[in-house]
């Protein structure tokens, strides 16, 4: 294969095997440059007749262009293969070592890793070589508005490389070997401020003080003149940081602008487990070869279909295993359940959530639309390569949106449906899948019930092959029941699956081909009453998902009958068991279940079941909820009811995942009419609007608790009026609709009054505390908790009231009324001293640190803190005790231990975000950002002449500032002295 | 301060951070260099009765600008500098001043300059004519 050297920073160069190519100037060059500028990619002959052209066109412009490519081949000889015709489209084939525009992005790239990993020297030399592939301008020998267009782009790009070699020069201290450069450079470039920038902090460090500052007033007097502009915001601030002599190190840091939101790199293998025993279909693995081979360097896509049962999971899933080290990026899997009988399927807005987070993007950080998601989505992928799934698809419209279109990237998605839109409209490669050949059906079941067995009864495994019309699905199901029935004869399995369409006639007609009822009826037929039972409520279960406590309580018997039901099905792989303690069931045969259910179990029966389990979500709710945020001490929904098993949660972790994984299910029965009586379904939406304002699902929080209203309120309950209404207002809270938080706090009042409960009240009021606390209104907000404070103790319930005293001495603290704050936090200490609350014993120590801490007692605070996190961490009150290290993490900053205070906030950091509580994390990232107090921090100065008692002043400057709600910090000592 | 003289004893020199506690923001130190400023009189002496100080200052802020402006009577020369405060002694002369963000900004007063008791106290008293005569703040030399 002949070697291309190809340059286009400079002059045009073109060698193949080291012999120099004249590329004709003007239509064919142009051509060139363009397919190297998106080399290796495709380029459309439209996009290349508007690139020469422009609007003037020829009057064949596509044979022009056709015509030019052909001049460019025959130039090129021996490497005329290179350019390759795609369709209506053209690629031009190059290794990153045979072009300098792809070995300058690689070495710019190792420079960028080097410098993130700390090897400045290195990174440096990178960005050298980055820098050395140019040889004067891009395409300089080339002209037209194309080449031009290029040509500004790399210039650009050279210039920005130059000012990072430069700035990683600075880094090293290369201050004055690189003033007389950065001086041509900037006098080049008048009015780039970036290179000012460097340029007076290489003076500034080099001891050129005055010449930095003259520097600045150059670049000042060319922008009025050039531009009628000033410097911008961070040159003045480098200005300024000069005339204060600030150290050179101040200075160091680029000045650039915050990045955003920085989304970390997170690799994601989300791809479920393969089955260790898949057989054959070597023939749509090695299309789906051919696939992922054709779209190098383009979003491919691929389409799996067939009918229900056919391997279509199963095929994707091992393929996705087999390509995914091609894919270093990540790899994604979605089941969208389209075709899942008891749901609409999967929503492409919660499936993008669902992937970006897994992406690294923050869950505070999600957009609300679907729009917007995509387009997060597809910024955050885009220069990624990686492998998406999507499984069980209903159709292109679930689809498209999730669609990666970055280069490099692949989607795979099985659907029943032909999804023919995507083949027509995106491209797809379909690949259809079949039922299996004879050969591997039988392979199927012989690799489960073992050659020997199959040699020995030939004739029965073939009539049971055929029986299964070599579906796979069906072929698992008899291959698994055979397995656990050694000594049973494969002769009657055959002659019981030939009759089982006599017995369930609603089958008489069946083709097994089309609907494998049949074969699901033989295992169905076999399995123990417990299990049968259970397979049965499988078809009224809401959630994808059931866990043993969820079928004891579908069953109304005890957990573990349940979970050895459970075990039973899965072990006849009637259901998977993709994680431990939760079982899933195919969507086929869960329509089969819920069949079995509607014609053999009568309807109060079914009735009963459904009931259990909803009593089973919402005292599972509760429960999450108490050990989440030991909320829901104010309403007693009553005891779970006979039979019904609510999830044995042991601790707040178990109690999130729980949450997260229900979430969806949870929702749904709170927002679907008639899904719960009306009498559980606002306690139900109670149990679970704390998690929604942990996690700030404002959206959510609405719905829910709006749906929860409309249950209040057609029983007439006026309790849940009030909690609903308080909720809408919460929700309004973190919405930002202050006005709309207001007019709800305002209706849960009045109707909190009609129903003359002193909790309600106590309730309406904490709301408006927590409104006037979010708007920094420290003091009616201290009012609100002062009554809210009356009426919890009157209604005699503690977790609120102690809830109340903990806000009291929180908003007296901060509005300075520390005797005040100490007498709540100690009120509330001596209150739960004995109680089995550890919120409330570690938030009254929380309070007490926090007084010790606004009053400059560090060591104190520090001790109330330590103590505090123990009782919350012992508790399980994990998020509290992420605030408690929040908390010291402030008293070591301010006590002037910065180290170990950002070591404290990461701490709490890492909490917050595994539980999700968005404001908490926001306001930790704050402090992390930047040094927070770095931001309000004025240098002072102290000189006094000889024979003075300077001792005095210093004593007196430290108690005004302390006075006035300030402190001194010493320069913290270098890192020899700290090892001294 | 003047160099001194070889064998002479070196002034005593203290650069600190001035850093927030919790919850407090700029506004903190304005409102120390306001009451510094209203307890120093405008001729340099301090008021025979203390200045009772805006209302807003509790007894804690103005007992401790009372101990700060005793301590440095005690000093020949003396610079606290305190930004946006500037508080001065030099011979028999106190000043205190308040810097303006453009003239804290003015490379003419950078903290090169800050460091002189005397220069200092002739740049405040011409910074406060001028601010008295309303020129505004204007780009002043040091004299």
């Amino acid at each position: 294969m002949p070697t291309l050297d190809v340059r286009l920073l400079g002059p045009l160069e073109v060698r193949i095997d080291g012999a120099e190519v004249a590329v004709p100037r003007g239509k064919t060059a142009t051509i060139l440059a363009i397919l190297l500028d998106d080399a290796n990619s495709v380029v459309p002959l439209d996009s290349l007749i508007r690139a020469v052209y422009g609007i003037d066109l020829p009057k064949d412009p596509d044979t022009q262009i056709q015509n030019a490519v052909g001049v460019l081949r025959t130039k090129l000889g021996a490497a005329r293969e290179r350019i390759e015709t795609v369709g209506r489209a053209y690629r031009l084939r190059i290794a990153p070592g045979e072009l300098d525009l792809l070995r300058c992005k690689q070495n710019e790239d190792r420079a960028r890793s080097l410098r993130l990993e700390g090897r400045i020297e290195e990174a440096a030399a990178a960005m050298r070589a980055a820098l050395a592939e140019w040889r004067g301008p891009a395409l300089a020998d080339q002209a037209g508005a194309a080449v031009e267009s290029i040509r500004r782009r790399y210039d650009e790009h050279r210039l920005a490389l130059l000012e990072r070699r430069l700035d990683l020069d600075l880094e090293l201290g290369r201050h004055s070997e690189v003033v007389d450069e950065l001086r041509q450079v900037a006098a080049a470039y008048g009015t780039r401020q970036r290179l000012t920038a460097l340029l007076m902090r290489a003076l500034h460090a080099s001891g050129r003080t005055a010449e930095a500052l003259e520097a600045y007033a150059a670049l000042k007097d060319r922008l009025a003149d050039a531009l009628g502009a000033d410097p911008d915001q961070e040159l003045v601030a480098l200005h300024t940081a000069i005339l204060r002599d600030r150290p050179a190190a101040v200075l160091e840091r680029p000045v650039e602008p915050p990045a955003p939101v920085r989304v970390p790199w997170l690799a994601p293998a989300t791809l479920p487990r393969a089955i260790t025993r898949f057989t054959g279909r070597e023939t749509e693995i090695r299309l789906l070869d051919d696939a992922l081979e054709a779209s190098e360097d383009e979003a491919g896509l691929a389409v799996v279909t067939g009918m229900g049962g056919v391997g279509k999971t199963a095929l994707a899933v091992r393929w996705a295993h087999r390509v995914a080290h091609r894919f270093p990026d990540g790899q994604l899997y979605f089941n969208l359940r389209g075709f899942d009988p008891l749901s609409d399927g999967a929503d492409p807005a919660a499936v993008l959530a669902e992937a970006l987070v897994a992406l690294g993007v923050p869950v505070q950080h999600l957009p609300a639309g679907l729009d917007q998601r995509v387009s997060l989505y597809r910024t955050v992928i885009a220069r990624r390569r990686i492998l998406v799934v999507l499984d069980n698809a209903r159709d292109a419209a679930q689809v498209r949106p999730l669609l990666p279109v970055a280069p490099g990237s692949f989607t795979l998605v099985t659907s029943r449906d032909r999804l023919s839109g995507l083949d027509a409209g995106d491209g797809a490669d379909v690949v259809a899948l079949n039922l299996m050949s004879e050969a591997d059906a039988w392979a199927l079941l012989v690799r489960r019930i073992g050659r020997t067995r199959a040699m020995a009864e030939e004739e029965p495994v073939r009539r049971i092959v055929a029986a299964c019309g070599r579906l796979p699905l069906a072929l698992t199901l008899l291959g698994a029941w055979a397995a656990r029935h050694p000594d049973f004869s494969l002769a009657s399995l055959a002659d019981r699956l030939e009759q089982t369409t006599n017995v369930f006639k609603v089958l008489a007609a069946a083709d097994l081909a089309s609907d494998p009822r049949s074969v699901f009826a033989c295992s169905y037929q076999v399995l123990g009453t417990r299990a049968a039972q259970a397979f049965r409520l499988f078809g009224l279960h809401p959630g994808p998902e059931v866990t043993p406590a969820a079928m004891a309580s579908l069953m109304g018997g005890s957990v573990a009958e349940a979970e050895a039901a459970l075990g039973e099905l899965a072990e006849v792989h009637l259901a998977e068991q993709p994680r431990e303690g939760r079982y899933a069931m195919h969507d086929l045969l869960r329509a089969y279940a819920k069949e079995r259910l509607t014609e053999e179990v009568a309807p109060e029966r079914r009735t009963a079941a459904a009931d259990r389990v909803v009593a089973y979500y919402i005292h599972s709710a509760r429960a999450a909820d108490r050990l989440l945020t030991l909320n829901g001490e104010g309403i007693d929904p009553g005891g779970p009811g006979d039979g019904v098993h609510p999830e044995p949660l042991a601790d707040a972790h178990a109690a999130l995942a729980w949450f997260e994984t229900e979430y969806p299910v949870l929702f749904d029965l709170v927002v679907r009419p008639g899904a719960v009586a009306d009498a559980a379904a606002w306690r139900l939406a109670w149990s679970l609007a704390e998690y929604m304002v942990m996690r700030a699902l404002s959206a959510d929080l609405h719905a829910a608790q709006t749906a929860a209203l409309a249950a209040a309120e057609r029983t007439g309950d006026l309790l849940g009026q009030v909690v609903a209404h308080g909720y809408i207002g919460a929700a309004a809270i973190l919405a930002g609709d202050k006005e709309g938080a207001e007019r709800r706090l305002e209706e849960a009042d009045r109707l909190a009054d009609a129903s003359g409960q002193p909790w309600a009240k106590g309730f309406t009021e904490y709301g408006r505390a927590a409104l006037a606390a979010k708007s920094g209104e420290d003091a009616p907000a201290l009012a609100h908790c002062r009554n809210a404070l009356e009426h919890f103790r009157r209604s005699g319930e503690r977790f609120w009231s102690y809830r109340a005293l903990a806000g009291i001495g929180w908003h007296s603290a901060a509005l300075g009324e520390f005797a005040e704050a100490r007498r709540c936090f100690d009120d509330l200490a001596d209150a739960v001293r004995d109680s089995d609350n550890p919120l409330a014993i570690g938030n009254a120590r929380l309070g007490l640190g926090f007084i010790d801490h606004l009053q400059g007692r560090h060591d104190a605070a520090l001790a109330h803190y330590a103590e505090a996190e123990r009782i919350l961490v012992a508790g399980g009150n994990l998020p509290t005790a992420a605030f408690a290290r929040e908390l010291t993490g402030d008293a070591r900053m301010a006590a002037g231990a910065a180290a170990a205070a950002r070591n404290d906030w990461r701490a709490a950091e890492a909490v917050y975000s595994e539980f999700g509580c968005v404001f908490e994390l926001a306001r930790v990232r704050a402090r992390l950002a930047g040094p927070v107090e770095d931001a309000a921090a004025e240098d002072g100065l102290i000189v006094v002449a000889p024979g003075a008692a300077h001792e005095r002043v210093e004593a007196a400057v430290r108690e005004a500032l302390h006075a006035f709600g300030y402190r001194v910090r010493e320069a913290e000592p270098s890192n020899d002295e700290a090892v001294r | 301060m003047s160099t001194p003289a070889p064998g002479e004893p070196h002034e005593w020199k203290h650069a600190f951070t001035i850093v927030p506690l919790d919850g407090i923001g700029p506004e903190g130190l304005a409102a120390l260099a306001e009451a510094v400023e209203a307890r120093v009189a405008p001729n340099g002496r301090t008021p025979d009765r203390p200045h009772p100080g805006p209302a807003e200052f509790d007894h804690v802020q103005v007992d401790s600008v009372a101990r700060l402006i005793d301590s440095l009577h005690g000093c020949t020369d003396a610079v606290v500098s305190l930004p946006p405060l500037v508080v001065v002694k030099s011979g028999g002369r106190l000043r205190a001043h308040r810097f303006t963000p453009e003239e804290a900004a003015d490379p003419a007063l950078t903290p090169a300059v800050l460091h002189s008791a005397a220069d200092l106290i002739v740049l405040i008293d011409r910074l406060v004519a001028e601010r008295a005569l309303k020129e505004g703040p204007g780009r002043h030399r040091r004299p």
